[in-house]
């Protein structure tokens, strides 16, 4: 009884401190709002710079063979399984300006396709033997990813237009199968299994300012003088941060699928995920309320937490996989030690694989027993330091 | 010391070489008002700490009726303890928290609601029963943070300045108060204010450096022998002030 006590004093107090709980139920379902406009609802057409210098060349048969523009239209012509195209070629007037673009990031690639290009070609459909080649320029910055695939696909564009120009056949043929759902996948939907996480990572500010609050006021003093367990107050205080948790992530589904996303898999699956992280967020935040005196410094403090929380876990942008030890055939490094890092492959795979929680055991188990742990050490951190006697 | 509410004997608390309480005894009688008077850092502050089982002690015992004061929940239930600074929750009502602390001491929701609907009343908050404690002014929110002391219903009432802050207005009806609390409970306050406790205390101890200085009525300490030379000098009755300045001297403290 207690407990509930707690619960529904917490809850008015929250509920009247309507700023932070507006922020802390409207941060993340904003930023699907600026994912969505950011990324469109659709992959990204890599932007490719092309220069043509290709002067065409005439056939057997009087017509003129302009394999350059051949190639642009091939390379636009790619398309995804939506039907989007892939790359955006644009067409620049000389390599410089291409150059200049790549330097400010306009474009992904530069490709300077030859003035020799048709007449190459043609020799080569004439004579195969002959030795003719035409060099194609791709220029890029190699440390933008973006740059990969662009290049990847403009260059696998050309290939085939050549092959099929030139009438030789390729030795290799391949074939793409998508993994799950994922040739549906959005850069949008995608992004969408972080922001969901990051619905409850934001919790950490609430969470540990509740705390603080208790503390700065003296009111943490009042209550371990009454009949109050600790127990009593984590339960009440909890099940509020938790109630919170679930209304964050169901607005942030709900602003998701307003703007289009949709889940290959069960979406309760991925809403209980994120209520079992939401406990590891709330423990963390009864560490950093325990540990202050002031909600002001609550709030200083939970920053640090917080970014730890956003930015190595894989819930704002993929990481690269860190693994020290294998276990269960799974590669465990230093990132899996905070529980977003499994909350957000659990969800990528039932939203984007369309798995449901069998599937993704490993990560539940592995979310299940961090949470636990830092949900007890929070507690074990406040109730040394505030409700030692309660 | 054998029908004592509270009896305290050589009590001691150390901070390292620091003696903040160093051998204090007295005695506090049932339905009396006690007064803890002393100049800042002279330990009363630790004194009631340690009387409501918040602060262990090195040294000495605390009997309340009887029954040794541990640090410890069960003890801490009897002693209902008004801090000095106000500790109210600003998001709540006046009401709400009344009754959320009486649901915290285990009282029934509808025993918490009459105890608390009666404090109100008896404080002069009804008619602000259903505002946000962080919309009261300075006099309410003291007088709501006495009511919070009260509301499991004690035995021991330890009030830490509780007349701090208030206007003549709201001091009158708060020391009104604790007068009508003395009827069923007793009460034990600490205040820098010598005129009101004067007025309100049946005994007052003195203390200073952590040591008890002298311990009477204040009519006894105003008319003692000890305070004789202050009447002659003064060629009026003393003071309970002039008798505080006289015992614990006129440096500043920290």
């Amino acid at each position: 009884m207690k407990a509930l006590a707690v619960f529904r004093k917490t809850l008015r107090e929250t509920g009247r401190d309507r700023w932070v709980v507006a922020l802390t139920l409207a941060f993340a379902p904003c930023f699907v709002i600026i994912y969505f406009f950011a990324f469109s609802d659709t992959m990204p057409a890599y932007q490719l710079a092309v220069v043509n210098l290709d002067r065409g060349a005439a056939e057997a048969d009087g017509t003129r063979l302009h394999a350059g523009d051949d190639i642009v239209a091939s390379i636009a012509a790619a398309k995804r399984a939506s039907g989007r195209p892939v790359v955006e070629v644009v067409a620049v007037d000389s390599a410089e300006d291409g150059r200049r673009r790549l330097r400010d990031h306009d474009v992904a690639a530069l490709v300077v396709l030859p003035a020799d290009l048709s007449a190459s070609l043609l020799r080569l459909r004439v004579d195969p033997a002959s030795s003719a080649s035409a060099a194609v320029h791709l220029e890029g910055d190699l440390t933008n990813p973006k740059y990969i695939i662009a290049g990847t696909l403009a260059m696998a564009a050309t290939d085939a237009y050549v092959s099929e120009a030139t009438g030789r056949g390729g030795p290799l043929r391949v074939v793409e199968t998508p993994l799950g759902a994922s040739a549906e996948r959005s850069d949008f939907d995608l992004a969408m299994a972080g922001l969901f996480v990051f619905a409850v990572v934001m919790l950490v500010y609430l969470a540990s300012m509740t705390v603080a609050r208790e503390v700065e006021s003296g009111a943490m003093r009042r209550l371990r003088q009454s009949r109050m367990r600790a127990l009593d107050y984590l339960v009440g205080v909890s099940a509020v941060l938790v109630l919170v948790a679930v209304a964050a992530v169901l607005l942030t589904f709900a602003a998701a699928w307003a703007f289009g996303f949709t889940s290959q898999g069960p979406v309760w699956a991925a809403i209980a995920v994120t209520a079992v992280t939401a406990m590891s967020v709330i423990g963390i935040g009864l560490m950093v309320g325990a540990c202050t005196r002031t909600v002001a410094q609550a709030f200083v403090v939970a920053n640090f937490p917080l970014g730890l929380l956003m930015f190595l876990t894989g819930l704002m942008f993929p990481l690269p996989p860190v693994h020290l030890v294998t276990i269960a055939g799974h590669g465990v490094g230093p990132f899996d030690l905070l529980p977003p890092t499994h909350a957000v492959v659990a969800i990528n795979q039932i939203c984007t694989m369309g798995v449901g929680l069998g599937d993704v055991w490993f990560e539940l188990v592995a979310l299940v027993v961090l949470t636990g742990g830092y949900f007890a050490a929070g507690a074990a951190v406040l109730h040394r330091r505030h409700l030692r006697g309660a | 010391m054998g029908d004592a509410m509270l009896a305290v004997t050589g009590l001691v608390k150390r901070y390292g070489a620091l003696a903040a309480v160093d051998g204090l005894s007295f005695a506090v009688r049932p339905g009396e008002v006690f007064g803890l008077l002393g100049p800042n850092g002279a330990g009363k502050t630790t004194t009631i700490r340690m009387i409501c089982g918040e602060l262990r002690r090195d040294g000495g015992t605390i009997l309340l009726h009887g029954t040794a004061v541990e640090a410890g929940r069960t003890d801490r239930v009897r002693v209902g303890l008004c801090p000095q600074e106000i500790v109210v929750w600003d998001k709540l009502t006046c009401f709400e928290q009344l009754r959320f602390l009486g649901e915290m001491y285990g009282l029934p929701g509808r025993v918490a609601t009459a105890r608390g609907e009666r404090l109100l009343a008896d404080l002069g908050l009804a008619d602000r029963a259903r505002s946000l404690a962080g919309t009261l002014s300075g006099g309410m929110r003291r007088r709501l943070n006495i009511a919070l002391a009260l509301v499991h219903d004690p035995e021991l009432v330890v009030l830490d300045e509780p007349g701090a802050g208030l206007d003549p207005q709201s001091r009158v009806r708060v020391r009104e108060f604790i007068r009508s609390l003395a009827q069923h409970r007793t009460v034990l306050l600490t205040t820098h204010e010598m005129d009101e406790a004067a007025r309100v205390c049946d005994q007052v101890a003195i203390i200073d450096r952590g040591r008890l200085l002298a311990c009477a009525s204040p009519a006894e300490l105003t008319g003692g022998d000890d305070v004789r030379h202050l009447a002659r000098a003064r060629a009026a009755t003393p003071s309970l002030e002039d008798v505080f300045l006289s015992l614990t001297g006129r440096a500043l403290r920290q």
